[in-house]
């Protein structure tokens, strides 16, 4: 349980991303299930969604999720994640002072499934939240891992009269799935 | 001299101030900003702990830098990233076309560079039958018109939305003309999507590089920045070379301090830190990463200890945010890549003070970008230093172009001046013609004018004090 939990949701959801609190893995599981439906996810064209590999997804097993979920694919591809409609990913850590993800993004999957589709879910573990930036630069060296993204809402823009525009190239929502009890492995 | 001086601050501005739209658009724009930055800083301690640590890193990094950027490029090189250096900027266009050349690529798509500006990138590799897209929304917008950016944070924030709405729907296909700002940004998501998805190369600046680790940082909002950095198979980053700080202990306070002087945000949408290519047995992501390090000036720069503060620059634009003049003329004024107080200190220095002359005296001095920058740069003080520069032609100064800053009529002037004051017979003569026939030379007078034009004109006595004394009596006549 993160006592820097209250802290993540104000500030996450000052910078326009959503933010949903389970305990354990099945609640989470069914609520990203729910999402899915209600997002209209299908094996149709351009409503598929991506889900690259972390521990919470080999806990799912994504045999049993691609039976439950038509269009939802495990196989990553640049093509995949442009045409999808959701991408899922899971994150590292987080910062509780600015409401920012913070993911080992070695595997180019995690970038594309973040970066591409319209909504980005992601998922990650209560006891995760750090408090500051320095907390997680200490823990995730840059010096092992080929690119680091911290990730803070949905894509934004205010080039146009400075008004706040929400997905201009990334993803226009952000959905943020922390679960208690959900132990991590370390990346 | 400065004959083949045509660029004038002076001129430009005098054209700008006429404009009230974009005079409005800028007012608009740079409050919003000075307020959401103050919103940012609620307690001025705060603030200043901040600046001092980030200063002292800047300095600190500076100090070390020859040292710093070999431990980068050895770290760099180890994972994998290519590092090239070019003195100039014609140097740094033939690396990228030659990069590019050499894997066939046709295509390359941008994000945000202001150092890829300062090259003029995008018009180099067009010549040589190469499409260089901007991503970044504001670049985009001003892409489309063949303009330049005249903010370094907010390109586009010159134009109002009707005009992007006219301008969108007369050069994108198939776009309706709408004044509705999310339906603007979506009409430029679809189109560049697809160029992302196409493209054979993407480009990116560099906010931060970090020796210890060889590792690249980015900040950005909209994910363009990522985008170009993983979509395409190949990437390439340009920086300046005084982009490199030791420890990744050293980035997270600049980085705070960047975005909440910039844009008065506590954090940015995304910060990228780079470090390597793809692995061996990926299937996307760029194959290779080049980084091309730009000196063009930069070394001249740092080696005088009385300019070196000028590359601590972080480039968040608050100098211009809260420039008086900056915000009343806009950045085109400057005709330059760097606008605003920071522009005025750095374009002279890079393309020499006595071609750009003009902008070191588009400035009151009221300190106002002193007081803002994250990194204390003196840039008043600065200011000063090349004005003198531009004059005089100091034994031990290494400005470029110093001492050509000055016409033939000044410097005839200060001769005829100095003649005068040498000699006392030509100075009773010269302040006899002065008090009887001074008030008698209209202010619109050739060459009188150019004082006149901004300040009244002086008003000679009826008698000089020499004469009064003389007539009414004191001591030491």
């Amino acid at each position: 349980m993160s006592s820097h939990f209250e802290a993540f949701k104000t500030r996450a959801e000052a910078v326009s991303a959503e933010v949903h609190r389970f305990v354990g893995k099945e609640e989470a599981l069914a609520f990203v299930l729910a999402f899915l439906k209600e997002a209209g996810v299908s094996d149709a064209p351009q409503c598929g969604a991506v889900w690259s590999a972390g521990s919470f997804l080999d806990w799912a097993g994504t045999d049993k999720l691609r039976a439950e979920v038509p269009g939802l694919s495990f196989e990553v591809s640049r093509e995949g994640s442009a045409a999808a409609r959701v991408g899922l990913s899971q994150m590292d850590w987080a910062i509780a002072g600015t409401g920012t993800l913070v993911q080992d993004a070695t595997a180019v999957e995690t970038r594309l499934v973040s970066t591409l589709p319209p909504i980005h879910v992601a998922i990650i573990g209560g006891d995760r939240i750090l408090e500051d930036m320095g907390s997680v630069l200490e823990r995730l060296r840059p010096d092992q891992l080929n690119y680091i993204s911290f990730i803070s809402g949905p894509s934004r823009t205010a080039d146009i009269e400075r008004v706040l525009t929400i997905g201009v190239h990334g993803p226009g929502r952000l959905v943020i799935v922390v679960i208690d009890g959900f132990e991590q492995v370390a990346s | 001299m400065h004959a083949e001086n045509e660029v004038s601050f002076r001129d430009a501005a005098a054209e700008a101030l006429l404009d009230p739209q974009l005079r409005a658009n800028f007012r608009r724009a740079m409050d919003g900003l000075m307020s959401k930055r103050r919103a940012q800083f609620p307690d001025p301690g705060d603030l200043q702990e901040l600046r001092d640590l980030s200063t002292a890193i800047r300095t600190r990094s500076l100090l070390a830098l020859p040292d710093l950027l070999e431990q980068f490029e050895a770290k760099a090189t180890r994972n994998g990233i290519q590092v090239h250096w070019a003195e100039t900027c014609e140097q740094a266009n033939e690396l990228i076309l030659g990069i590019l050349r050499s894997k066939g690529a046709r295509t390359l798509v941008k994000g945000k560079s202001m150092v890829s500006e300062e090259m003029h990138l995008n018009d180099f590799l067009e010549r040589h039958g190469i499409e260089a897209l901007e991503s970044d929304l504001g670049e985009y917008i001003i892409q489309l018109d063949g303009e330049t950016p005249s903010h370094i944070i907010m390109p586009a924030i010159h134009k109002n939305k009707g005009q992007i709405a006219r301008q969108f729907s007369q050069k994108i296909k198939d776009a309706k003309y709408t004044e509705d700002v999310d339906e603007l940004t979506a009409m430029a998501r679809k189109v560049l999507r697809q160029k992302f998805l196409e493209a054979d190369a993407g480009l990116s600046g560099v906010n931060f590089a970090v020796a210890e680790t060889g590792t690249l940082c980015l900040v950005e909002n909209e994910g363009n920045g990522r985008m170009s950095t993983h979509v395409p198979p190949l990437h390439i980053a340009v920086m300046g070379l005084e982009k490199v700080v030791a420890t990744l202990e050293d980035v997270a306070p600049l980085y705070a301090i960047l975005t909440r002087s910039a844009t008065g945000q506590a954090v940015s949408t995304y910060f990228n830190l780079i470090t390597a290519p793809r692995g061996a047995e990926e299937k996307d992501g760029p194959r290779e990463v080049h980084l091309v390090i730009l000196d063009n000036g930069r070394s001249r720069i740092y080696a005088d200890p009385g300019l070196r503060a000028t590359l601590r620059c972080i480039r968040c634009g608050a100098c211009m945010n809260h420039c008086p003049v900056y915000t009343r003329v806009g950045g085109h004024a400057y005709e330059a890549v760097y606008p605003g107080p920071i522009g005025k200190i750095l374009t002279p220095q890079m393309e020499g003070v006595g071609v750009r002359h003009d902008l070191l005296h588009g400035s009151s001095l009221c300190g106002a970008c002193a007081e803002v920058c994250p990194v204390e740069i003196p840039i008043p003080e600065i200011l000063v230093r090349l004005r003198r520069e531009a004059t005089h032609d100091d034994v031990g100064s290494n400005v470029a172009g110093r001492g050509t800053g000055h016409t033939a009529i000044e410097d005839w002037t200060w001769r005829l001046w100095a003649m005068v004051l040498k000699h006392p017979a030509l100075y009773r003569i010269a302040t006899w013609f002065a008090t009887r026939f001074g008030n008698l030379l209209p202010a619109r007078a050739p060459l009188l004018r150019n004082w006149t034009r901004s300040r009244t004109k002086p008003v000679p006595a009826r008698r000089s004090l020499q004469e009064r004394l003389r007539a009414e009596g004191g001591p030491h006549v």
